[in-house]
């Protein structure tokens, strides 16, 4: 089954057309887009700009160094990072330290987004608004409604949106399986250690950092963003951010983002979530850093229940040996391993679901790509029921549909967080 | 697990003691409360939480008592959050740490902090009225009195967790400060309540800059209708931020006396502007 193909012309008018919504946005095709002599042909090259050079940007640069992509901006808020991406991609490549400077440019096609969390949502929305496709590095977003935001700001300025994972796209086949309804229901799903390392030390922050004064070549003020200020420390930044909850949520954040995108998928809850929440951690947490967790269980709708176990806190009651999926009818240990043995065989009497579409492809025919804004923020709001459930130390129940928590007033704070001004989603 | 559970919230809660060791009778309750505390059950917890409140005012002020402005200089070994409560109140036991240095203080400090964080998480749950509006009158009592701002601050964001129309006053007094007022200001976006709008509407005409930027925004996004007619003026101030700002909140709000300025708007020279623009109009077709 394979995309129906249409021209670069026009999904470039269809793109525009939604953009608009009736009403006339500014909007300039450049001329490398339409093609003509001495230019590339526009189905061979895709334009880029990268903002957030740092770990994870540089391994984005270097995975996209190839044509059909070439880059033409990268932004870092250190100077450092900033020198070396504009070494590294060399002649034809600007450096910006406002990532604003980039979305100006209207020779830009896409931006790859892989500054800290607290900047996703911002930096997505305001490439839509500059007309920008966007691939933005996991997690998607700092809190729950972000998402949304992302969701309706791609839908309104007709933008292609791809978060930085892809399990999903190998797993078609336990996709399948659930269809099929042959394991039967309740379903267990265990996203235990070691099969899942949730990253709970490598990512826990500190407790009693002092402040430090910024380092010349990074300017904090603007890091922070949107975020609430704190005075420096070098922990709080490059590498360790995720033990912070003002930046990200932990090693569960990081690693719930690869492992809920498959899940997700093959539990059939792309436009849903789960209904009850509730965790098994220390408590009360630090108001500031990141600490430990043994386990979260969620329950979603359809008689499915997934238990994530970090191995780090307490005794996990599962066996080593257990399942990672156990309904009455069947378990699955991994797609080589079920009971029954041929559970697998039996799908091939049942349908495949649908392709999904790789960045690349979604970006050329302007259909929604596998992780497009809408189950990425439903895998992120996930991960940050998960952490909520953690912090606030209680049973949360969740309408997926609202996005909001059922009668827990304090709780729905925690879903749209106010940003320091004058960042505002 | 239930063993490990309770170990290592036994080790949090005497550090947490030891935070409160040299304080006057009122403390002794409190430490003595908060090693009781020393359970895996939250509703033995909350218990303990809710007796710390009935001391009335000043078992939640001698908590706050602890809390110290974040110190400067080099750290001589920083722990993460998974071992490091424990192990405060180790080093200052085994005399690693003198007792009464800026390092024990330190400690203490961290230990304030989890102490109130919990209660202010506690409190606001389902069921808790009377104790959560016992704390929040605690919490505002502090933020009269003489505290440096980054202890206020802090104290803030637990009022931007647990406070209702209750919290407004002091909120409210505190975006005069200006080193207070981006955080009320936020404490105030988060409180559902229609005083905490009222505040931030009444204090928009004094508000300048970046401030002035962020009540906009909070206007905006509690959709505060009443805030249109000076937001009208704003759209088309000579402050960037502030005319972005309104533009955004007032295609946000929805009204459509906003439709002339914001689609006149649309022109302006400036990207930025231009965007907001935009953004307002797009999101005033949606209403």
């Amino acid at each position: 089954m394979s995309p129906k193909r249409i021209s670069r012309r026009q999904f470039l008018g269809r793109s525009i057309g939604a953009a608009s919504a009736g009403l006339a946005l500014p909007m300039i095709v450049p001329r490398r887009v339409l093609g003509g002599p001495g230019q590339t042909a526009p189905s061979e090259q895709i334009t880029c700009g990268f903002i957030g050079v740092g770990g994870r940007g540089s391994s984005l640069m270097k995975e996209h160094s190839e044509a059909p992509w070439q880059t033409l901006a990268v932004c870092d808020l250190d100077k450092n990072h900033l020198a070396a991406a504009v070494k590294r991609v060399g002649a034809g490549c600007q450096g910006y330290h406002d990532f604003r400077e980039v979305l100006d440019r209207k020779d830009i096609d896409v931006v790859y987004i892989a500054t800290p969390p607290h900047w996703h949502a911002l930096v997505s929305i305001a490439a839509a608004q500059a007309g920008k496709d966007v691939y933005c590095e996991k997690p998607m977003t700092k809190f729950i409604h972000e998402g949304r935001a992302v969701v309706e700001a791609m839908k309104r300025y007709g933008r292609v949106f791809q978060i930085g994972t892809g399990g999903r796209l190998g797993a078609a086949r336990m996709r399948k399986l659930f269809a099929s309804g042959l394991l039967g229901k309740p379903i267990l799903i265990r996203m235990n250690r070691p099969r899942y390392n949730w990253k709970v030390r490598e990512w826990s922050g500190q407790i009693y950092p002092r402040i430090e004064t910024p380092p010349a070549e990074l300017d904090y003020d603007f890091w922070l963003g949107p975020a609430p200020y704190k005075p420096y420390h070098r922990h709080r930044v490059h590498g360790s951010f995720r033990g912070y909850w003002d930046y990200d949520g932990g090693g569960f954040s990081d690693m719930g983002a690869h492992y809920f995108d498959p899940v997700q998928y093959f539990i059939g809850a792309d436009d849903s979530g789960p209904v009850e929440i509730e965790a098994v951690a220390p408590w009360p947490p630090h108001p500031d850093a990141v600490g430990m967790w043994g386990s979260i269980t969620y329950k979603f709708p359809g008689d499915i229940t997934i238990k994530c176990a970090s191995g780090e806190w307490g005794k996990d009651d599962d066996p080593a040996d257990a399942p990672f999926i156990e309904g009455p009818k069947g378990k699955v240990w991994n797609e080589r391993k079920a009971d029954p043995p041929d559970l697998f065989d039996k799908l091939k009497d049942f349908p495949d679901p649908p392709r999904l579409l790789r960045w690349e492809e979604a970006l050329r025919t302007r259909k929604e790509a596998g992780g497009n804004a809408e189950v990425s923020h439903r895998v992120a709001t996930i991960l940050h029921l998960g952490n909520l459930a953690i912090r606030l130390g209680r049973k949360l129940h969740w309408d997926p549909a609202k996005e909001q928590f059922i009668g827990d007033e304090e709780a729905n704070r925690y879903v749209n967080i106010p940003m320091r001004a004058p960042w505002h989603l | 697990m239930k063993r490990g559970i309770l170990v290592a919230v036994g080790i949090f809660f005497s550090a947490t003691w030891t935070a409160f060791r040299p304080c006057a009778a009122a403390t002794a309750d409190v430490g003595q409360l908060l090693q009781n505390m020393t359970t895996e059950t939250a509703e033995v917890r909350m218990k303990a939480f809710k007796e710390i409140v009935a001391l009335g005012s000043d078992g939640v002020v001698e908590v706050t008592r602890r809390l110290i402005e974040p110190q400067t200089g080099e750290a001589k070994k920083t722990e993460p959050a998974t071992i490091a409560r424990g192990k405060g109140r180790k080093n200052v036991e085994r005399g690693k740490v003198e007792w009464g240095s800026a390092e024990s203080a330190r400690i203490e400090d961290a230990g304030a902090r989890f102490a109130l964080h919990g209660m202010a998480v506690s409190f606001s749950r389902p069921g808790a009225e009377k104790e959560r509006a016992r704390f929040v009158k605690a919490l505002a009592g502090v933020l009269k009195s003489d505290r440096p701002a980054a202890v206020k601050k802090f104290l803030i964001e637990q009022l931007q967790i647990a406070g209702r129309e209750d919290a407004v006053p002091a909120l409210a007094a505190c975006l005069n400060d200006e080193a207070l007022a981006e955080s009320a200001r936020q404490a105030l976006e988060a409180n559902r309540t229609r005083a905490a709008v009222d505040a931030l509407r009444k204090a928009l005409p004094k508000a300048k800059g970046s401030l002035r930027a962020g009540i906009i925004n909070s206007l905006g996004i509690r959709g505060d209708k009443q805030a249109v007619e000076a937001l009208l003026a704003d759209a088309k101030s000579d402050d960037e931020p502030v005319r972005c700002a309104a533009l955004a909140a007032l295609g946000r709000i929805g009204d459509d006396r906003a439709r002339p300025v914001i689609e006149g708007a649309l022109n302006s020279d400036s990207t930025a502007v231009k965007r907001a623009a935009t953004e307002g109009k797009l999101l005033l077709e949606k209403k």
